[in-house]
């Protein structure tokens, strides 16, 4: 019920978040000389840039569209979405998601990362969600990494050629499935990759 | 200093104790729990050992043949439940009294402790107490054992007293412990209210028993053997009780309700309806709350900056720039000191229920602007222009906590709080938010458990309004409209004999001609006269009754389980007309007061003094809050008001019950409903109501809400 709720709340309130996150980069980024992101109407209006826009889609509440990024931290990059969602990618994995009701408060995916790299293996994932209480939970899933051969992946505009891996994680009442796609550099140019259980996946791809 | 490292290590013994309890949670037992027509988990009208989940709240609606009980059974404990009755019974009087009364309307009261933990082999044992604070018309005591048998069979048998020992009773076997025990004393009620402890299981024993067997996740088919023989209600001619046996059935078309049907004692349909709310389980989840601004991570040597450039960035430009930010997230700020490696800021919450939450939403602002130098970020949240606390934060833990699992506790663990800071060095911002705000709003009073009229309801629209002179010097007020009342016209109620001056029993005049005016106009001033004491006074029509003067200080340190009080009002009752008249009945009154922050999250509150209707006396107030906000607890006053001259009730008692609105709807915001239960208002032990009494404004900041709301900081 959770998640139905809040697809709804999220459909009908619309966007509050991308206005704060534009207000504030507005207000502030004139302090260190950084470029001010395009606020509302006009960020809409403007062509996607590849390099730092992607694709996004989280199919259990409805939502699709381009994601911008907000804030580059080097290996960990934040993006922008539709109604304002946002999320963060520690070298192409999501460790975090805000603005969706039940979200991915956290997470340690660096031994997912290093089995992508080695072309396979076991990981121990962590993710961190807030509860009713307003307490941080937190849970532990055995995954197993298994490169699942060479894909098409439609980029957008594009369509290359990339290596999938398919990351099947099990926790205490709970099985999820991560899917990356790989380029030949070892980078995460797409990926399906869980946020909780009412939102399920976050579907991400580069531009 | 962190915040866990100041937890007070040795908590006192009733801290201990309700640890204690909330470590044995059980587990497997509430699965598939319903409830009784009393309202408490069991079988249809008699009990089960069972325990609801820990917090959990179950209203429950039960009648039959001329009985409706209204039931709230609070989880207060893993072990321990409270259920407050409100009941009303066609053509009844209490044993002992002569003739009946159309309507009879009875309040009470029961406690169920459970001892144990059911295991594969070993039943859950329990005891309770039925309505043994009230009149007694459903007075029992039981023991009970209950145990699960696979996933769909329960039973349950225990020993009654009271009512429950009623039926095929046999001689008390407490008597062999002490002969008083074999006869159960005749009720002598008096005004009620009181702890009947001369009867508590006293008199015939009677055993009782039932099978529950639930063949689906949705339904659930009960039978009983019921040990109450309905001695009153067959003497009086109200039902006719031809079996011990019930049968019933209880229906849950949906997560949290329960709809029953039973057959009782071979004769009556009964009907009941139950829905639950648990405070742990919000209905969006953790909350709605609009994403923020991520952290930024200085790359680099930048970090390692001793110093900015103030040519090229000046501090006022840092200042306006960040007080236009923050109002983006609902933080006023007020004022801001700069150095070349820290800053501090003190500003106003308005949004988030959490200071911790409004913190992770500063500092990450603080993250994106302020130059690379600066490594410390201290936070002094502020409410009605005082300073709570101050948390510093260093910003590097910042940028490796976001996004990290652990990285919740671990900044939790490195933070400092600390006393607010003094206020030289802080450079003060001009107010850019609005001074004055106001708002219109529907109200409803309910008046419940009147004897004489058991339900009056008002219903209007208030406009409040109020401007801030300056932070904390606040002037606001309430007007209000009448638009319905289903009240009869009320007497003036004049003082018979002993009894104290009506300084609350003519409230239903305030609503016959109070229908239009002013709830409350006033002026309020708060301060901070040293890092730890807290002063607050306010002035004018201080709520519908009174007006005058209220004073108080509070010793409140941040990091301190402990808050002393005392407070001094001057107060002169209102014309009824809601206008600014005053009666000629003025007091001095006024408490000195103890709060106490048990772990566990229990928060006690003592106070003493001199009440409304210039009585001497003590209050005495527990609340169990939960980390989100929720609320619920109960008080009792007791003054030199003797009880007979108290009247009904014997003396001021009550449960209270606050919701926080962002559990409901799921955005973030500061409001709140606040409720009380079960109060028969009267005029002793009656105290005077003021807006923003400063423990409930200090307390935010402070360690233990800080903890609870701590969390949410990178919400």
């Amino acid at each position: 019920m959770t998640g139905a709720l809040t697809a709804l709340a999220l459909l009908a309130g619309c966007g509050g978040g991308a206005g704060v996150t534009a207000a504030l980069q507005g207000a502030i980024a004139p302090l260190v000389g950084t470029q001010a992101a395009p606020a509302g109407a006009a960020a809409a209006a403007a062509p996607a840039d590849p390099a730092t826009s992607r694709r996004v889609e989280i199919a259990a509440l409805g939502l699709s569209g381009t994601a911008r990024q907000v804030i580059d931290n080097g290996v960990s990059k934040s993006f922008s979405g539709p109604a304002g969602f946002t999320y963060t990618l520690r070298d192409g994995m999501l460790v975090s998601t805000r603005g969706l009701g039940p979200d991915l408060m956290a997470a340690d995916a660096r031994q997912s990362r290093a089995a992508l790299r080695a072309g396979g293996g076991q990981a121990l994932r962590v993710h961190e969600t807030l509860d009713g209480l307003d307490r941080i939970e937190r849970a532990e899933f055995n995954c197993t990494v298994s490169l699942q051969g060479a894909e098409a992946v439609n980029l957008g505009n594009r369509q290359v050629t990339a290596r999938r891996f398919d990351e099947e994680c099990q926790g205490t009442g709970l099985i999820f499935t991560n899917y990356y796609w790989l380029d030949a550099a070892g980078e995460i140019i797409s990926s399906r990759q869980f946020i909780s259980q009412s939102v399920a996946y976050l579907r991400s791809s580069d531009l | 200093m962190t915040i866990r490292a100041m937890r007070r290590g040795g908590a006192a013994s009733l801290a201990a104790l309700l640890a204690a309890g909330a470590v044995n949670a059980q587990t497997v037992s509430d699965r598939g729990l319903s409830y009784t027509l009393y309202g408490t988990p069991g079988l249809i009208e008699m009990p089960s050992a069972l325990s609801a989940k820990d917090g959990q709240i179950a209203a429950t609606i039960g009648n039959f043949d001329g009985q409706t009980r209204t039931t709230f059974t609070f989880q207060l404990l893993p072990r321990l439940s409270g259920s407050f009755r409100y009941s009303r019974i066609e053509d009844y009087s209490l044993p002992g009294q002569r003739g009946q009364e159309d309507t009879y309307f009875d309040r009470s009261f029961d406690l169920r402790y459970r001892f144990n933990d059911e295991t594969a082999v070993m039943p859950a044992f329990a005891i309770g107490l039925q309505d043994f604070l009230g009149t007694g018309a459903y007075g029992a005591e039981y023991l009970v054992a209950t145990k699960t048998f696979g996933d769909t069979l329960r039973v349950s048998a225990g020993l009654g007293w009271g009512r429950f020992g009623s039926h095929n009773g046999f001689d008390n076997p407490l008597g062999v412990l002490a002969s008083d025990f074999d006869e159960r004393p005749d009720l002598d009620f008096e005004e009620g209210g009181t702890l009947a402890f001369d009867q508590l299981f006293r008199g015939d024993a009677a055993l009782f028993a039932g099978l529950e067997y639930a063949p689906t996740e949705k339904l659930t088919l009960k039978a009983e053997y019921s040990s109450d023989a309905y001695e009153r209600e067959t003497e009086l001619g109200l039902i006719d009780r031809d079996s011990p046996l019930n049968f019933g059935a209880v229906y849950r078309p949906l997560p949290g309700v329960q709809l029953g049907a039973s057959w009782l004692y071979g004769s009556e349909l009964a009907l009941t309806g139950t829905f639950l709310i648990d405070p742990s389980e919000r209905p969006y989840g953790p909350g709605l709350d609009p994403a923020p601004a991520p952290v930024k991570i200085r790359q680099g040597d930048a970090r390692a900056a001793q110093s900015w450039n103030r040519a090229a960035l000046p501090e006022a430009t840092i200042g306006t720039a960040l007080q236009q930010a923050l109002a983006a997230e609902g933080v006023e700020l007020s004022s801001i000191q700069l150095s070349d490696r820290a800053v501090r800021l003190r500003y106003t919450n308005t949004r988030y229920r959490a200071e911790a939450q409004a913190m992770g939403r500063i500092a990450r602002m603080l993250s994106i602007g302020l130059p690379d130098s600066i490594e410390s970020f201290t936070l002094e949240p502020m409410q009605r222009g005082v300073p709570l606390s101050a948390v510093t934060l260093s910003r590097s833990d910042i940028e490796a906590f976001a996004d990290t699992a652990g990285g919740t506790e671990a900044l939790s663990r490195r933070l400092v709080l600390d006393d607010a800071g003094p206020s030289v060095g802080l450079k003060p911002l001009p107010r850019v938010d609005d001074r004055f705000s106001w708002g219109l709003a529907p109200y409803a009073r309910i008046t419940v458990f009147d004897g004489d009229a058991p339900f009056q309801v008002e219903l209007g629209a208030q406009v409040t309004a109020s401007y801030e002179i300056t932070d904390s010097l606040v002037a606001s007020g309430t007007l209000r409209q009448q638009l319905y009342t289903n009240r009869e016209d009320p007497e003036l109620i004049v003082a018979e004999g002993d009894e104290p001056y009506p300084v609350r029993r003519n409230a239903a005049l305030y609503a016959k001609e109070g229908t239009t005016g002013f709830r409350d106009l006033t002026l309020a001033q708060y301060g901070r006269l040293a890092p730890d004491v807290y002063a607050r006074t306010t002035l004018g029509y201080l709520e519908e009754m009174y007006g005058g003067v209220s004073t108080e200080v509070l010793w409140k340190p941040a990091d301190s389980r402990l808050g002393l009080g005392a407070e001094v009002n001057y107060a002169r009752q209102r014309d009824f007309d809601l206008g600014f008249g005053f009666q000629d009945y003025d007091v001095v009154t006024g408490h000195a007061s103890a709060y106490y922050d048990f772990d566990n999250r229990f928060y006690g509150q003592i106070d003493v003094g001199r009440y409304l209707a210039g009585d001497w006396g003590a209050t005495f107030t527990l609340d169990r809050e939960f980390e989100n906000g929720w609320s619920v607890g109960g008080y009792f006053t007791l003054t030199d008001v003797p009880f007979e001259d108290y009247g009904e009730g014997s003396f001021d008692k009550g449960i209270r019950v606050t919701i926080p609105l962002d559990y409901v709807v799921g955005q973030p915001t500061r409001r709140e409903a606040s409720s009380a239960l079960a109060s028969l208002q009267r005029d002793g032990g009656a105290k005077l109501r003021v807006d923003g009494r400063l423990y409930e404004v200090v307390r935010d900041g402070h360690l233990n809400d800080l903890d609870d709301g701590w969390g949410r900081f990178w919400k």
